[in-house]
């Protein structure tokens, strides 16, 4: 692979602020107030949603019932309404948004009524538990789902309005006129829609089937195929091909992905002929599933059926969906039949003017290998063995290789205080576990794999696994998160921020995205991506993130090690 | 026709992610209905793909 790194511009000097050329959107403290409330909402939502169970609901009367009935539709419309009435208003209506923008910009979030929104989500969340927990009279229980619902109505008004005041959420309501109807009508045809869509998942599982089967005979003799049940395989391996991998899911997403792309940059597009991508990437999707299925069957019928039901068959779509994501971006974005950036001279020089792929690439080529690797497991989940984990240091590795002259011009000095944040993390990260796991988890799954294993296959995986934590991954992740995402979050130019620069939006969103990729680890990952963000900001060198991250990997390194923790790793 | 489809995109939008799209995500995440599946793959996928259009987009940009 050639060398095609090229020096960043970005300076190890701290900057002025005043002196940032920084490239803001005129709506954007709008669309910084809206963000916020919307991570704040989504945070609420989907750890009260992993709290509570929807199935205790089940077949009890009143207010409680109608929850169970309309829960899930209710919160759609709710999560769809501001969704689809932001977009338009975005897109249509950006004068009105660019002046309630500069009256925000005299208005600060009103901490007092946040404060009150976070007492309404404490009362609201004891009333949750009361309440999924059952018991009681009806009229308690209807008392109780009363005040649920009037609770929590309370507190999303109360985020609302000390995020954004009162007058200007009127302001936004006039100044987009009939929108809040057309969103209402969309948000409902939506959901109306969604439920007959479902429909489709059996004549689709069955096409599906037949797809499957003339993929699989190629390769087997004596398929069993069972149209009536959807079973397909051979003696040794069958699946059932339920509703939801009729393939109709890949289709959705790479529906709205391919959308999405074409609204976002329609001024980039020629139309109609960019529409064409739309069909092709759903047959081409659609077709995938049936080969992923029909692989899955050969794996099992090889004898690795651990590998088939636990690795390939979780991971096998999403590579699918991937792979056509990626090509779908390639091809619109690059074939001249497609795209109207060619003409204006905006692609000349595209390989020297990439200054985001030394940032990404190295933490999207972690991923990828992730998931392929993850294909070949024989278990999932946490503490699950990855056999093939060596495959992403090397895609690391290789990447950080083939970008290094990018990162010259970075400031990889460090002091003292990095290694102190680094044990910080450390003590948090297990910390937090043992506090969700108060009687420690000895992971014997992991370590009996490692032992069929010969002494040198175990000391080379682990090698590898140790110098992944304590190398490639810091490096990969402090360039895309602290790097790359945190400065792209205050400017579309994330290369003229200074490392130095502070925002808030920008140190939270990042870390939370941070903190979202460690699975179930996402408050300590959250906690550990603010406390690298504050190393680099504090004197504005990446070096000291990546001290502090390798610190707190290669600590936790040695206590998997030593006590066998493994579903840390 | 160009202005057919600039018109309509934006309503193609809206009602596929909400149709289809927002359960599809959904699963991908951490509310998941299918236990069989790891929430965690899903969010790698969408990081991914985020990643993956940053990088692509990111060229020619200065």
């Amino acid at each position: 692979m050639s060398d095609i790194g090229f020096p960043l511009t970005e300076s190890a000097q701290p900057q002025s602020q005043s002196s940032l050329p920084l490239v803001r959107l005129s709506s954007s403290n709008f669309v910084r107030r809206i963000l916020l409330l919307a991570l704040l909402f989504v945070s609420e939502v989907i750890i009260l949603s992993i709290w509570l169970d929807g199935a205790s609901l089940v077949q009890r009367a009143g207010l409680i019932g109608i929850m169970h009935d309309w829960g899930a539709w209710i919160l759609r419309c709710v999560v769809g309404f501001p969704v689809i009435f932001l977009t338009f208003a975005y897109l249509r209506n950006k004068s009105a948004l660019e002046s309630i923008s500069d009256q925000i910009e005299q208005t600060p979030i009103r901490w007092s009524l946040f404060a009150a929104h976070c007492s309404a989500m404490g009362i609201f969340v004891g009333l949750s538990f009361v309440l999924y927990r059952g018991g009681g009279s009806d009229s308690w229980a209807n008392l109780l789902a009363a005040s649920w619902f009037a609770v929590g109505i309370s507190a999303i008004v109360l985020a609302g309005l000390a995020f954004l005041s009162w007058a200007i959420w009127v302001q936004l309501i006039r100044s987009t006129g009939h929108l809040w109807a057309y969103s209402s009508v969309a948000v409902v045809s939506a959901c109306v829609g969604g439920n007959v869509v479902r429909r489709l998942w059996q004549p689709a599982s069955y096409l599906t089937f037949h797809l499957t089967k003339m993929f699989l005979s190629p390769f087997v003799s004596g398929i069993i195929a069972d149209p009536a049940r959807l079973v397909i395989g051979t003696q040794r391996f069958r699946v059932e091909i339920a509703p939801q991998c009729s393939g109709l899911e890949g289709v959705g997403l790479i529906l709205a992905f391919g959308i999405l792309w074409l609204l976002v940059f329609r001024k980039e597009c020629h139309f109609p002929r960019s529409l064409v991508l739309l069909p092709f990437g759903v047959t081409l999707l659609f077709a995938l599933n049936s080969i992923r299925l029909a692989a899955l069957i050969l794996i099992g019928n090889a004898g690795a059926k651990q590998i088939a039901v636990n690795g390939f068959h979780s991971q096998a779509g999403w590579i699918a969906f991937s792979a056509v994501g990626v090509g779908f971006c390639l091809v619109i974005n690059c074939v001249p039949w497609f795209t109207t950036r060619q003409q204006s001279g905006e692609l000349l020089d595209t390989a020297t003017h990439n200054h985001t792929a030394p940032f990404l690439l190295p933490f999207l080529l972690i991923l990828a290998s992730g998931m392929i690797a993850g294909a070949a497991n024989a278990s999932k989940g946490p503490g699950s063995f990855e056999w093939l984990y060596p495959l992403r240091f090397f895609a690391a590795a290789s990447m950080l290789w083939v970008f290094r002259r990018s990162y010259a011009n970075l400031s990889w000095r460090c002091d003292w205080l990095a290694p102190a944040i680094g044990a910080i993390v450390f003590v948090i990260w297990v910390g937090l576990d043992r506090f969700s796991n108060p009687i420690p988890i000895v992971d014997l799954k992991v370590s009996a794999e490692l032992m069929a294993f010969s002494t040198v296959g175990r000391v080379t995986w682990i090698s590898f696994r140790v110098l992944a934590a304590v190398a490639t991954v810091p490096l990969a992740e402090e360039l895309a998160f602290r790097g790359f995402v945190m400065r792209r979050l205050i400017s579309s130019d994330f290369q003229s921020v200074s490392f130095r620069h502070f925002s808030w939006f920008a140190l939270l969103a990042s870390s939370a995205a941070f903190g979202f990729l460690h699975r179930g680890y996402w408050i300590a990952g959250s906690i550990a991506g603010i406390l690298f963000g504050l190393a680099v900001i504090r004197r504005g060198r990446i070096g000291d993130a990546v001290v502090a991250h390798a610190t707190a990997n290669a600590l936790l390194a040695a206590y998997v090690l030593t006590y066998h923790q493994w579903h840390l790793w | 026709m160009r202005k057919l489809a600039k018109a309509t995109l934006p309503i193609l939008a809206a009602m596929t992610l909400f149709v289809i799209g927002t359960p599809a995500v959904l699963r991908a995440g951490p509310i998941t209905v299918a236990p069989e599946m790891d929430p965690s793959t899903g969010i790698a996928a969408v990081a991914l793909m985020a990643g993956a259009v940053l990088v692509i987009r990111g060229r020619g940009r200065k």
